[in-house]
């Protein structure tokens, strides 16, 4: 049976959410070193810093040296398996946890010496969000905002509205995606600098989800910065400005997600009206697929992108019908990371040279339009 | 129905697992006092004499309400004294675990999410009662074994030992039956444990009543369940029947627990759930209000549990004075005369009291545990709140509502004393009684703090030196505890009525400087450790 094409709506571009100045920063490099060596950031201009966490339990040796720098005013990704040390590195910068070596700063302080200093600019919402049962959510909310001060004038009304939460149900009584709902309210409509959010939405329904990343936008577009743990891929896909994946305890590829995507290979999808086998050597078709169809020849498959501009001659002269070409999408990048053999691997796999073998699939979802 | 209980095997097994170490420890400790308290009553009463001084004593309104109905008291045995005074205290600690294991295995496995888990499994809806139910059956049959062997190592007869036995055993039933009830009605393991000993109170005071009302139990008597293990009359004239009514109440209660739970959804509670307010009262802003306000149902409970206390023993001031009237004069000597013995009385309700507001304020410290395993902790100090200040914030509250509570029992005691009798400065001589126990319970409460600080799951030990002191000061005279260790007890140090003393103000310096040493090194360990650590 001949596959079909695989019409892969463009993903949105991040350049619509990047904050002014960011947009065209990439400019040239070494297409063969890791992302995180480039455009080693200022330490005023960092919201998070991270170097060299180490932390054990006991035998467990959670993280192995964190690294990770979030500039200011942009929304961070945090990726990462099951039990990689998300949380961990969160409570590590929160001053919860103190660190066995390493520094940890948070807004220019130190989290673990000037932890309460920190928390004045910053909020937090945990993962696995626990209320008071006894108080309703209404009262969770005020509390948490008085304790923490600096609330924003009628935000409090405005997100219980936007959220459709029922702040008069004691918290005993809410879902999981409602006690969330109490933490993000009570944090959004805070007038932190920095948000940080362990795993947000879990819980939250597609229609929240969105209004939680719309609200996100606005708050980025006022300058605040957001460390997002999430593993929502097409939330990270279409919120975050930078990506930071930690597997095992530590940082294995951090960077501007537009970076990341060119270091990785194209996606391709042509339909020519001439046979490809009609091409002379010159032309390596490599490891794409060549179907023949009713409609034409079908080729698909993965390219490196600077392979990109020498076919494209090879192809005019097919006569091209049809033509998409996509970035890899967030998925194929992280199942790298996700699936990756624990030691060694990481170095590889940061670097283009390291695409190899991976597995293509048909996207699980369907990109969505940016709702902005 | 048999897929109704499918399942019951699988989480009996986990019951028996989880409460390995929390039923021998309780069984073990029961055996313990029963058959230590034995040993100890029949050598200080060794005589038919003291025994008959003894009984004058029992036959007075106080003596029955802190004892039994009286069988026996004509012609005082020592298993007449057993039965008629151990029932009420080891059916008090039995009836408080059989509440707690029918609550844990029910509502409190399904408010952890547990049973949700399960139940989506293979198990079924009465699965959770069933297995709580063959736990409490477990329970009774080893306290029953028990409390008739502590009888039997006595050399009481046989047969009256057994009934005695089962009358305690059949009691962990009765109130099984009653947790599990609770549990169905009440949405949260804390609240169900409330309404629980709330039922335990009320049968405590009727039996008490009761007795009062009529030598040998009066109407009113026989509507307790603990009425029903004292009319068996083990020891003076036997007869088992009223224990059926026990059983027949287990039925009962256990059936209409299973009724309930087939008539509501899980994680729901039948009485209904009220609909709060949207904003918080402008007093709830910090570490120290929100304490206040987590806590102020259960420390409105206490306060009334003393108040009552203090109030049984106010009005039990008189026939305590007459009584002591009508004893032999070697007896009112030792005493210190009948008008020392009012003041002796009312040193020992202050004690009681104290033992009541210690054991307030390190619950209330402990809660600093519970906030921290369900990851609340996390959040507060993710807030711009210092660790210190969420530390002292629950330290002052523990100590400060216990000291409060203890206030208003004082003051309540000293009331209902003065409106029945009149002893002299009894006001100012009680409020300075107070005023001496505040060391002891800032020590209390810094010790709980210590402890959570540097390990959260020892947390419970923090009881330790509750249960050192009440030991000490309840059973310590009567066990003839050397000084040394009546010394360590804080209690020990405080003033009393009947010996005119004032406090022993070194002592008090003493306890103060290391309540405040010990806060100091909780809060230097709180503000080291990692948070949330188990
Ligand atoms: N207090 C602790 N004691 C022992 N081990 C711990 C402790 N806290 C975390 N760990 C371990 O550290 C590892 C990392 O946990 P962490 O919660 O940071 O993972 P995560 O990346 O947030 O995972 P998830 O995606 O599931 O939330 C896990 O293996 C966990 O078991
Ligand atoms: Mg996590």
């Amino acid at each position: 049976m001949p596959s079909h094409p695989r019409h892969r709506a463009a993903t949105p571009s991040i350049d619509d959410a990047a904050p002014p100045g960011e947009r065209e920063g990439h400019g040239e490099r070494d297409v063969g070193t890791a992302v995180r060596a480039v455009e080693p950031p200022d330490p005023a201009d960092l919201a998070v810093d991270l170097q060299g966490i180490h932390k054990s339990f006991g035998k467990a040796h959670v993280l192995n040296g964190v690294d990770l720098q979030i500039p200011r005013g942009v929304i961070a990704g945090f990726l990462g398996p099951n039990g990689s040390g998300k949380s961990t590195t969160i409570r590590v910068l929160l001053g919860l946890l103190r660190a066995d070596s390493g520094t940890a700063t948070v807004l220019g302080r130190d989290a673990w010496r000037d932890a309460v200093d920190a928390h004045r600019h910053l909020a937090y919402v945990p993962g696995d969000v626990n209320l008071w049962p006894g108080l309703t959510g209404g009262e969770c909310i005020d509390l948490l905002c008085r304790m923490r001060g600096g609330t924003r004038e009628g935000a409090v009304a405005e997100l219980t509205e936007r959220f459709q939460l029922d702040p008069r149900k004691k918290s005993r009584a809410y879902s999981k995606g409602n006690r969330q709902k109490v933490a993000l309210i009570a944090a959004l409509a805070s007038d932190a600098e920095l948000l940080v959010l362990d795993e947000p939405t879990s819980g939250l329904d597609p229609l929240m989800e969105r209004e939680f990343q719309e609200v996100v936008r606005q708050r980025r577009a006022e300058g605040v910065s957001v460390l997002l743990s999430s593993h929502i891929l097409s939330e990270v896909e279409q919120l975050c400005d930078t990506v930071a994946i930690i597997r095992e305890g530590s940082v294995v590829e951090q960077g501007r997600l537009e970076d990341m995507r060119h270091l990785t290979r194209v996606t391709i999808d042509v339909i020519t009206a001439h046979d490809p086998a009609l091409l002379d050597d010159s032309m390596d078709l490599g490891e794409l697929q060549i179907h023949e169809m009713a409609e034409g020849f079908h080729i698909t498959g993965q390219v490196e992108p600077a392979a990109l501009q020498d076919m494209l001659p090879g192809l005019h002269s097919l006569h091209v019908r049809q033509l998409h070409v996509a970035p890899a999408s967030l998925e194929e990048l992280f199942m790298r990371h996700y699936r990756a053999e624990p030691h060694g691997e990481a170095g590889q796999a940061a670097g283009p040279g390291g695409v190899v073998g991976v597995e293509t699939r048909a996207p699980g979802k369907p990109a969505k339009p940016d709702p902005s | 129905m048999t897929r109704e209980l499918q399942g019951t095997a699988t989480l009996l097994k986990l019951a028996l697992k989880r409460d390995r170490i929390r039923l021998p420890i309780w069984v073990v400790a029961v055996g313990l006092l029963l058959a230590g308290g034995g040993q100890e009553l029949a050598q200080v009463f060794s005589s038919a004499e003291e025994r008959q001084v003894r009984a004058t004593i029992m036959g007075q309104p106080s003596g029955i309400f802190m004892g039994g109905p009286g069988y026996g008291l004509d012609d005082y045995t020592v298993g007449a004294m057993m039965a008629n005074e151990y029932t009420l205290f080891i059916v008090v600690a039995v009836a408080i675990m059989a509440l707690q294991t029918a609550v844990r295995h029910t509502r409190g496995e399904e408010s952890a999410g547990r049973i949700e888990l399960l139940r989506s499994t293979r198990v079924g809806r009465h699965a959770a009662p069933a297995a709580a139910t063959v736990m409490l059956l477990i329970t009774a049959t080893l306290i029953t074994l028990v409390c008739a062997g502590s009888m039997l190592m006595l050399d009481l007869p046989a047969q009256d030992s057994w009934v005695f036995g089962a009358g305690i055993g059949v009691q962990v039933l009765v109130f099984g039956a009653v947790g599990l009830l609770c549990a169905q009605l009440s949405s949260t393991p804390r609240g169900a444990m409330g309404l629980g000993l709330a039922v335990l109170g009320v049968a405590v005071v009727v039996r008490g009543v009761g007795d009062i009302m009529e030598l040998h139990g009066s109407w009113l008597s026989w509507f307790s369940p603990i009425a029903w293990s004292m009319q068996t009359r083990a020891f003076v004239e036997l007869r088992w029947w009223p224990l059926l009514l026990a059983v027949g109440l287990t039925l009962l209660a256990t059936l209409a627990a299973m009724s309930l739970q087939s008539r509501r959804d899980l994680d729901a509670g039948l009485l209904p759930q009220r609909s709060g307010w949207s904003h918080a009262a402008s007093y709830l802003r910090g570490p120290l209000s929100l304490g206040v306000r987590l806590t102020r149902t259960s420390n409105l409970t206490w306060l009334i549990a003393l108040v009552l206390l203090a109030v049984t023993y106010g009005s039990l001031a008189p026939s305590m004075r007459d009584s002591f009237a009508d004893l032999p004069a070697s007896y009112q000597a030792i005493m210190g005369g009948s008008d020392r013995a009012v003041q002796g009385f009312l040193d020992l309700a202050m004690t009681t009291l104290a033992c009541g507001a210690a054991a307030l304020a390190v619950a209330l410290a402990s809660r600093l545990h519970g906030e921290e395993t369900d990851s609340r902790t996390e959040l507060v100090l993710s807030l711009p709140v210092a660790r210190i200040r969420w530390l002292l914030s629950w330290w002052a509250l523990a100590f400060v509502v216990s000291a409060v509570v203890l206030l208003l029992s004082t003051l309540v005691l000293a009331a209902t004393t003065d409106a029945v009798i009149t002893v002299d400065g009894v006001y100012s001589g009680l409020l300075l009684i107070w005023a001496t126990y505040l060391p002891a319970l800032t020590l209390f409460a810094s010790l709980a703090v210590l402890v959570y600080a540097l390990s959260p799951r020892l947390t419970v030990l923090a009881w330790v030196p509750v249960l050192f002191v009440v030991i000490v000061a309840i059973l310590g005279p009567l066990l003839s505890v050397p000084s040394w260790v009546t010394d360590l007890s804080p209690f020990h140090h405080v003033a009393r009525l009947a010996s005119d003393s004032a406090a022993d103000a070194a002592a008090l310096t003493w306890i103060s400087t290391v309540a405040v040493l010990t806060a100091a090194l909780a809060v230097a360990a709180f503000r080291r450790r990692d948070i949330p650590r188990d």
